[in-house]
Parts: structure tokens; C-alpha cells; sequence
């Protein structure tokens, strides 16, 4: 294996007769593994959308009565209109940890990243922990203020054009919605990944690029960290974005991005 | 207590809790990922066996064996922490004294160069921190690493501009320099050694290292991706929800409003009811 780091590299060009040697090999050593315990592990949680309080029945003191009474006569009547209330994102994740897939020290089959045809863009979206499978993509560019446009449907995700290939070093960017006016959009859940989840972004020329989760963030929209999310890495890495935090009513928007980082487990 | 205060004791309660496990929900940015990178840059020094080893853990130790002279290899991701960096004579026994070694403590988000360097007789290994920062719209991030003893102290720019860095020393490294993305001409001018031109095409929004190396007694560049940004970086956050599933301060109000006008309706009833059941039990 003595690749080039990525295809699109300029080039070990060299100015005076012929070329200096390749990158040298480097070691086969390794102790992968766990990919697949991961990914089994790494399955949905039950949603836990808000729900009607559910009155109380026994009631001894009549104001218990009346409030209980009052709640429920109010819960049939106003009904689903109001209980839309998001549940908050789990802090640590309730259930066991999913097992963390450890980075693997120069591992040769890890990092080395399937050279993009180019003509290649990224077109399905898999989130085991979040039910999505084979979940197409569309494409996202920006707009003339240079803003990032989010995906005209709330139920699919989309790839920034303008950031790497999957596979290709540099930050791979896909932008989805966390709800609609009325309900859960593609990334309702996005906050509840955690590290060593594995998240497959497949491509149009048929190569499957999965990544591994390092980190889920919330951060304030006016203090967007832009060098973490669209700056330059070393290897190929993945961002998944949706809207998190307060929803502020007046302007419609919520005040924060719920940014999940990932780096390059392998690809098939 | 009225029906309304109840209400809102009800509903400040929830939202202290929703801020609560918000907040805690919200760690600091920090990626559980480090880059290394190693490099043979010591134009004299034979071939070495490169021996890279977790500090916390000794196991997950490797060797890249016969790393010659000029050899950068690829980054590689690994778990934050601190790493010996050792190096052996090609085909040294892994039990035998080391030439040299260093430790690198690689912190999360970072990536590192780890290159031999400087003349046998004095190898060092050096630990560069390569830069992730995103350069200015339009720019990309370059340095110079001179590994060519032959090019004791060089200048190096763009060609027919003034170079970005002067007197660059053998085994030493330039801080990275914003260059305008796109394809130019780089020259390294060495003292009395023919100019060295080399074409280069370098992307806005990431980073390279020129590597200089000797080459049959004349000196040789090379560019390097140390790292590649998104080609366009988007202005601020993105608008990814309606607000559907967001608490509605409006629908609350209404709640209450209504909590309290069928609070009153049902609490005559609630008490003619309490007090049917309660006549109905003491009978």
C-alpha cells in the first residue's frame, strides 16, 4: 500500500529529474474489528415523543380531582395540538453504551480512502441507530449570501456539494431537517448518536464510505464553529447538521445546530 | 392556589428541566481523533524501521519497517494520547537500543508530522504540528519543509513575486503561509544552485507542505496535501427545522387559558361529583 493520501493531491510532482520515492509502506499491524458488534448494537431507540398526562385515577381530595378532571377533559379536547412537546435529548444514552470502535493505529486498510471517480457525488444516507437505510440524498448548494440551503424535503437528507467526495479527504457535509412544521423531520433523533456509531454514506459510482462517530455537538447558530465543520482534515471525514436547541417563535428558527462529527472506518 | 398559577407552576417546572437536560446535553467541541504522519528526512541516514507505540497503550504498538530517505506516509487517525516515536536501523531488532526516539502527545482535532531529521551524525525527530486552520476564501495554507542538505538555506515563493519565506534552513520547517488557491508557479531559490520551478495547482480552503530533498547532489521540491477543507465553507449555521416539534410557548398559553376555563366549568361538576361519591360511601 503506498498510496498517495488522496487522489485529488496535486501530485508528488517534482521539479528536477524524476520522481522522489513513493510514500513508504507502512505497516500491515492491526487489530480492527468490532465494526460489525458495533453496527449490531448501534439500533434505534424506542422515540420518546411527549404524550398526554395521563390523569390520575384514584382521588382522595376533591382538588386532585378537579385538576386531574380538568386535565383530562383538556388533554381529550385540545388533543394532539398541543402535546407536540419535543422530548430533550438524553444526556448519556439511557441504554447500554454502544461498544466504541477504538481508532485504529495505522491501520492500512482503515484510512485508505477508495479513490472518488470524478464524477462521483454521495447519494444514499445509512444511520443504523436512526433507522435510516439506503436513504437517498439530494444535493445542497448555497445561496447568494453564501448561506447553506437545507434540503427542500424534510424527509431527506442532502450532501453539500461544495465539500469532499465521501471518501475523499476533507469534510464530507449533509444537512437534514429535525422537523417539519407539523412533525419529525429525517434528523429528528440526529442528537442522540453517540461516539463509535457507524454512519455509511454511499456514492454514485457504488462505493459505500463508512464512517465512525467521534463526536455530537449542540452550538449556537450565531457562533457557528465553521473551522470544525467545514475546515480542512487530514483524512476523510463526515459532518451531519439539523437544528437543535430553543425554537425561537418569533423568527421561526431554531437558535442552535446539533453538528455530529465522523471520521473514515473503511469502505466497500 | 388558582387553577392558572398551577398551570404555570406546571409548566416553569417543565421547561427548568427541558434547560437542564439541554444543557447538559451540550459538550464541549472537542473530536476524540488525532492524526500522525511519519517522515525519513535525514538525506544521509539509511533506511530505518519506524516503531510508532501507545503510551497508555503499550499493545497497540507498529512498525513501519525500511522507511528511506524522502518517505512521507500517510496520515494516520488515531485515538488522542501520547505516542513514542522510535527509530531503528532497517532491520534492527525491536529489543536493541533505538537510534533516537521522541514522544508525541497528539491531542484531539490535531494532526502531526513526526520527520527524522538533520544529518545522521545528528538525527533529531522532529514533531510538527501541521495546521488545520481554514484559510482566508481564495487561499490555501503552505509551508516549507527543507530536508535537502544540498539547499543549506533557501527562498521560497511564487515565481516573479516576493518569496513568502527566506533563508529556510536545512532540517527546519516554515510556519504555514495563505497563498491564493489555483495554479502557479512555485520557485526555491538556493545560493548558487539553478532556481527550482515547480507547477503546482493548490485548492482554496486546505493546507500543503513543500518538501525539499536532495537529488544526485541538486535539490528537489515536492507538494504534499497535508489536508483538504470543504472547496466552499457556507456562512454560519444551517436552517434545518420548522419548529413542529419544538415546545409551543402559544399552544401552552392556550393550555392554560383553556386548563383554567374548563377548570371552571368541571370544578362545580368535580365537586358535586366528589360529594355524590362521598354521599354515596357514607350511606
Amino acid at each position: 500500500m503506498s498510496r498517495p493520501p488522496d487522489r485529488r493531491e496535486v501530485g508528488v510532482a517534482t521539479a528536477q529529474a524524476g520522481a522522489v520515492g513513493p510514500p513508504s509502506p507502512v505497516s500491515r499491524a492491526s487489530g480492527r474489528g468490532g465494526l460489525a458488534d458495533s453496527a449490531r448494537r448501534a439500533g434505534a431507540r424506542p422515540r420518546e415523543d411527549g404524550s398526554a398526562v395521563a390523569p390520575p385515577r384514584s382521588a382522595q381530595p376533591r382538588r386532585v380531582v378537579r385538576v386531574a378532571l380538568a386535565v383530562a377533559v383538556l388533554a381529550a379536547l385540545v388533543g394532539s395540538a398541543v402535546v407536540a412537546v419535543r422530548t430533550p435529548p438524553p444526556g448519556p444514552a439511557p441504554q447500554a453504551a454502544p461498544a466504541v470502535v477504538p481508532p485504529v493505529l495505522f491501520d492500512p486498510v482503515a484510512p485508505a480512502p477508495q479513490p472518488a471517480a470524478a464524477v462521483a457525488t454521495a447519494t444514499t444516507l445509512d444511520v443504523p441507530r436512526l433507522q435510516i437505510s439506503r436513504s437517498s440524498l439530494t444535493e445542497l448548494g448555497v445561496d447568494d449570501a453564501g448561506v447553506l440551503i437545507p434540503p427542500s424535503s424534510i424527509a431527506v437528507a442532502g450532501w453539500f456539494t461544495g465539500s469532499a467526495v465521501p471518501g475523499e479527504v476533507g469534510p464530507t457535509v449533509i444537512a437534514g431537517h429535525v422537523d417539519s412544521y407539523e412533525g419529525p423531520g429525517i434528523f429528528y433523533r440526529l442528537d442522540t448518536l453517540r461516539p463509535g456509531d457507524l454512519v455509511t454514506v454511499g456514492r454514485s459510482d457504488g462505493v459505500a464510505i463508512r464512517y465512525r462517530v467521534t463526536d455530537v455537538v449542540s452550538v449556537p447558530k450565531d457562533a457557528f464553529p465553521t473551522r470544525q465543520v467545514y475546515g480542512p482534515t487530514p483524512g476523510p471525514e463526515l459532518r451531519l447538521i439539523t437544528c437543535g436547541g430553543e425554537f425561537d417563535h418569533s423568527a421561526r428558527r431554531y437558535l442552535r445546530n446539533v453538528v455530529v462529527s465522523a471520521v473514515y472506518a473503511d469502505a466497500s | 392556589m388558582t387553577m392558572l398559577r398551577r398551570v404555570l407552576i406546571l409548566v416553569a417546572a417543565v421547561g427548568a428541566a427541558l434547560g437542564l437536560v439541554l444543557a447538559a446535553a451540550a459538550p464541549a467541541m472537542a473530536a476524540d481523533q488525532a492524526y500522525l504522519r511519519l517522515a525519513h528526512l535525514s538525506p544521509d541516514t539509511p533506511k530505518v524501521d519506524v516503531y510508532v507505540a501507545s503510551v497508555a497503550d503499550p499493545g497497540n504498538s507498529i512498525v513501519v519497517p525500511g522507511v528511506g530517505y524522502g518517505a512521507v506516509s500517510p496520515y494516520r487517525p488515531v485515538a488522542p494520547g501520547s505516542y513514542v516515536v522510535s527509530m531503528r536501523a532497517a532491520g534492527a531488532s525491536k529489543d536493541s537500543p533505538p537510534v533516537i526516539s521522541t514522544t508525541v502527545d497528539a491531542k484531539a482535532g490535531q494532526a502531526y508530522t513526526v520527520a527524522g531529521t538533520g544529518l545522521s551524525a545528528s538525527l533529531g525527530l522532529t514533531v510538527l504540528n501541521d495546521q488545520l486552520d481554514l484559510p482566508p476564501a481564495g487561499k490555501a495554507a503552505v509551508r516549507c519543509i527543507n530536508g535537502a542538505v544540498s539547499a543549506s538555506a533557501v527562498d521560497i515563493g511564487q515565481a516573479d513575486k516576493q518569496p513568502w519565506a527566506t533563508g529556510v534552513k536545512f532540517a527546519t520547517t516554515t510556519p504555514y503561509t495563505d497563498v491564493n488557491a489555483g495554479t502557479w508557479t512555485l520557485r526555491v531559490t538556493a545560493p548558487g544552485k539553478p532556481p527550482v520551478d515547480l507547477p503546482v495547482t493548490v485548492d482554496q480552503n486546505s493546507t500543503y507542505s513543500v518538501v525539499l530533498l536532495d537529488k544526485k547532489g541538486a535539490f528537489s521540491a515536492q507538494i504534499i496535501r497535508d489536508s483538504a477543507g470543504s472547496q466552499v465553507a457556507p456562512v454560519g449555521g444551517v436552517e434545518t427545522g420548522f419548529g413542529g416539534t419544538a415546545p409551543d410557548p402559544l399552544a401552552l398559553l392556550a393550555f392554560g387559558t383553556a386548563a383554567v376555563a374548563l377548570g371552571a366549568v368541571a370544578a362545580p361538576t368535580a365537586v358535586r361529583l366528589v360529594a355524590g361519591v362521598r354521599r354515596a360511601r357514607t350511606r
